[in-house]
């Protein structure tokens, strides 16, 4: 047999003698004692004892059932926002949500009344590249949504709506932000690295606008100057 | 979550259990610290060390009115007046590389019989109550060393020095048994 062997078996040998040797000298001690009568002060110090004596096992318990109903609850949510998430349109605002809270979009927010009546929906490119001619015109109370084509893949797509109470939200994560004036007007400007689609914004005359465009910044500053 | 919550309400309350071993020791306790500190004020402190222990360790505790408890309770209380007197930690050290000597085969072919028992028993009851009562701990009672050193208010090196020396002392004056 090995020495750990011998050792475990001493050790319950031990611990049998030892149980042997407590039994005997409790029962060897007097059950008749006479009772001693203890100090005011030790018992003030005994019932201090005696009240924490609980406090230590509930405070546990409380504590584990905070736990455990903290931990069920976060995993109920997570399940449901899991669930949630498979749908588009839930997906769609929380990435944006994230993008927003790390800096990955620049916002536009054009707040109060612009005073305006009605909404005028006549406007077009008073220039249009070469090549390039008008196709879709998407009209609606306060937007107007036009797409000029080139006959290829290529497109212009200019947004323009009404100012009041409006937020544009401009992707940043890949592109290149530029901000500057010209004649007055104070242009946005966002070159794409990647697809090659730039993106020129501004506000004027209470509306905003949009144009996304695989041209240059010099073009795109050459429409939004000559719309009408 | 059921169970956690019916343990706030149903299980026996500590307190209860606290009182009833006061009630049901607090003699046995004083007389037994006055045998060793032969002072009552000093015994009073003792006794009240001692159920501040108790009461830390109070779910440790089954059953109140047992000789284990009993035996338990003379410990912790003979433990604590020794501690009061404070001459017993000084210059207790092992070095780090000692570990509890081994048991021999030969020595435990002679133990596995009722002589062998019976020697042992002596070699137990002859041992020092300081190292006997961290034994009993913890071999009687399952308590770890750490364990031990929590209950007791002991330094961790002087319960490893006391498992190590009494079980040394035990295994040698059992050789010496053998040989006569």
């Amino acid at each position: 047999m090995n020495k750990n062997a011998n050792n475990a078996i001493f050790d319950i040998m031990l611990a049998e003698a030892l149980k042997e040797r407590c039994i005997s000298e409790v029962s060897g001690i007097d059950s008749e004692l006479p009772e001693h009568e203890f100090s005011a002060d030790f018992g003030r110090r005994i019932k201090r004892i005696s009240r924490t004596v609980d406090r230590g096992r509930k405070i546990k318990c409380a504590g584990r059932i905070i736990r455990k109903t903290v931990m069920s609850a976060a995993a109920a949510l997570g399940i449901v926002f899991c669930l949630l998430l498979t749908q588009p349109t839930v997906f769609a605002s929380v990435e944006k949500i994230i993008k927003n809270s790390l800096s990955f979009y620049d916002i536009f927010m054009y707040k109060g009344d612009t005073g305006a009546d009605s909404f005028d929906n006549s406007k077009t490119f008073g220039y249009i590249p070469e090549g390039y001619a008008i196709r879709t015109v998407i009209y609606n109370s306060q937007s107007v949504y036009q797409v000029y084509e080139n006959g290829s893949d290529a497109q212009i797509r200019f947004k323009y709506g009404s100012a009041e109470n409006s937020v544009i939200t401009q992707e940043k994560d890949g592109r290149t932000a530029e901000t500057f004036a010209k004649n007055g007007v104070t242009y946005h400007y966002y070159g794409s690295h990647q697809y090659g689609k730039n993106t020129l914004l501004w506000y004027a005359e209470e509306c905003y606008y949009q144009i996304d465009a695989e041209l240059e910044k010099d073009e795109l500053v050459k429409i939004a100057e000559n719309i009408r | 979550m059921t169970e956690l919550c019916l343990a706030l309400i149903d299980e026996p309350s500590d307190r209860e259990k606290f009182n009833d071993i006061y009630v049901l020791y607090r003699d046995l306790m004083f007389y037994k610290a006055l045998s060793i500190l032969h002072n009552e004020a000093l015994a009073e402190d003792a006794v009240q060390e001692s159920f501040l222990k108790i009461a830390k360790n109070i779910s440790g505790i089954s059953e109140v009115d047992c000789s284990k408890t009993r035996a338990f309770i003379v410990i912790i209380v003979r433990n604590t007046s020794l501690d009061m007197i404070k001459t017993e930690h000084i210059g207790e050290t092992v070095s780090l590389d000692e570990d509890v000597p081994d048991v021999s085969a030969d020595m435990l072919e002679r133990l596995i019989s009722k002589e062998g028992y019976r020697k042992l028993l002596d070699a137990v009851n002859e041992l020092d109550d300081i190292y006997s009562d961290i034994l009993t701990l913890k071999y009687v009672y399952g308590y770890s060393n750490d364990d031990i050193t929590r209950l007791l208010g002991m330094p961790k090196r002087t319960v490893e020095s006391r498992i190590y020396r009494g079980k040394k002392m035990l295994i040698e004056k059992l050789e010496g048994y053998f040989d006569e």
